[in-house]
């Protein structure tokens, strides 16, 4: 069976599809907020493009 | 922990519990993000310049899909980071706030709402589990192994050709049905056995193949949160797509996720 488990690709779709309506939503103060983003209007080009994981990048910024 | 800069925006991040942060406090400053105190609680924010991020230049960025990638990625991946390390609460992309004022009258009325959820967040990791299928596969599983449909086989042997032509329309029919009757099952049965083992679950939307780009359809989409300690969320999936791979299911698991879809503030006050 693949071993899709370990050192899998993340792809800008899964990024999206977990950001995407969710975390906290907080009102009031905040002056910034972003619109609903719809998957089907984003290039599937870049939806299916390999993101960095984390544990690659060497430029984190922390 | 930091000094405002008086011109610029608050972008925040996410939320950290202030007392697992002790020992890492020194290294994050180095970096450019900035930590805000307040009480058990500091948020992670960078300063951001507001002509790129005005609600204005936002909305017109949002039809950019590259813009859209950037942003996206850059926050997952502060928030990837922060969760190996602590218990986060993440905040939604793109949540700006105009001032350190602002910032601190936030966390003041939400206080302990989010003192709560950093407790209850505790050792906890997201989960995705996302079953896409093989049709023809599938369909070959289901006409060897359904009932209904290898009865429905062996009556029409018996029949003359034209009668065989009209229930030929009536078979694919009830193969078409047996078939999302099929996915059901095996979606249904999969979520039933990671739910258990869960804290928490969230079902989605299941997105086409015009936003996936993977040949199969998608037919499930999930999320779990999920105790690190005691549970194992890749053994559970790939236990059960052993059970259902031979008939045409992929399974395609993904995690830890920093817990986007289980961190919820309820009581907003305006």
């Amino acid at each position: 069976m693949k071993d899709w488990y370990a050192n899998q690709e993340i792809t800008l779709l899964d990024i999206l599809d977990g950001l995407i309506d969710t975390g906290v939503v907080l009102k009031g103060e905040l002056i910034i907020s972003i619109a609903n983003i719809d998957l089907v209007y984003i290039d599937l080009r870049l939806l299916i493009t390999a993101v960095e994981s984390i544990a690659d990048r060497s430029d984190l910024r922390m | 922990m930091t000094h405002y800069e008086g011109d610029s925006l608050i972008y925040v991040y996410g939320l950290i519990p202030a007392s697992e942060l002790i020992p890492s406090v020194d290294r994050m400053d180095e970096h450019i993000f900035h930590l805000h105190k307040h009480g058990e609680i500091i948020a992670v924010f960078e300063y951001v310049d507001p002509l790129v991020f005005s609600q204005q230049t936002i909305e017109q960025h949002v039809s950019d899909p590259n813009w859209v990638k950037d942003r996206a990625v850059s926050h997952h991946n502060v928030l990837a980071m922060l969760h190996q390390q602590f218990t986060v609460i993440p905040l939604k992309l793109c949540t700006i706030f105009a001032d350190y004022k602002s910032l601190e009258e936030m966390l003041c009325r939400h206080y302990d709402e989010m003192v709560a959820l950093f407790s209850n967040l505790r050792g906890t990791d997201e989960w995705n589990l996302k079953i896409y299928y093989d049709k023809e596969k599938l369909k070959q599983h289901v006409m060897l192994n359904n009932n209904s449909i290898l009865e429905l086989t062996e009556e029409m042997n018996g029949l003359s050709p034209g009668k065989q032509f009209l229930m030929k329309k009536k078979m694919n029919a009830v193969i078409e049905l047996e078939i999302e009757n099929e996915m059901k099952r095996v979606c249904m049965e999969t979520h039933e056995q990671l739910s258990s083992a869960s804290l928490k679950e969230t079902v989605k939307k299941v997105w086409g193949r015009n936003v996936t780009g993977i040949k199969e359809e998608m037919t499930w989409n999930s999320v779990y949160l999920m105790d690190r300690k005691s549970s194992d969320f890749l053994r559970l999936v790939k236990q059960l797509e052993n059970d259902f791979i031979e008939s045409g299911f992929i399974f395609k698991a993904s995690g830890p996720w920093p817990v986007y879809h289980f961190a919820h503030i309820h009581s907003e006050k305006t």
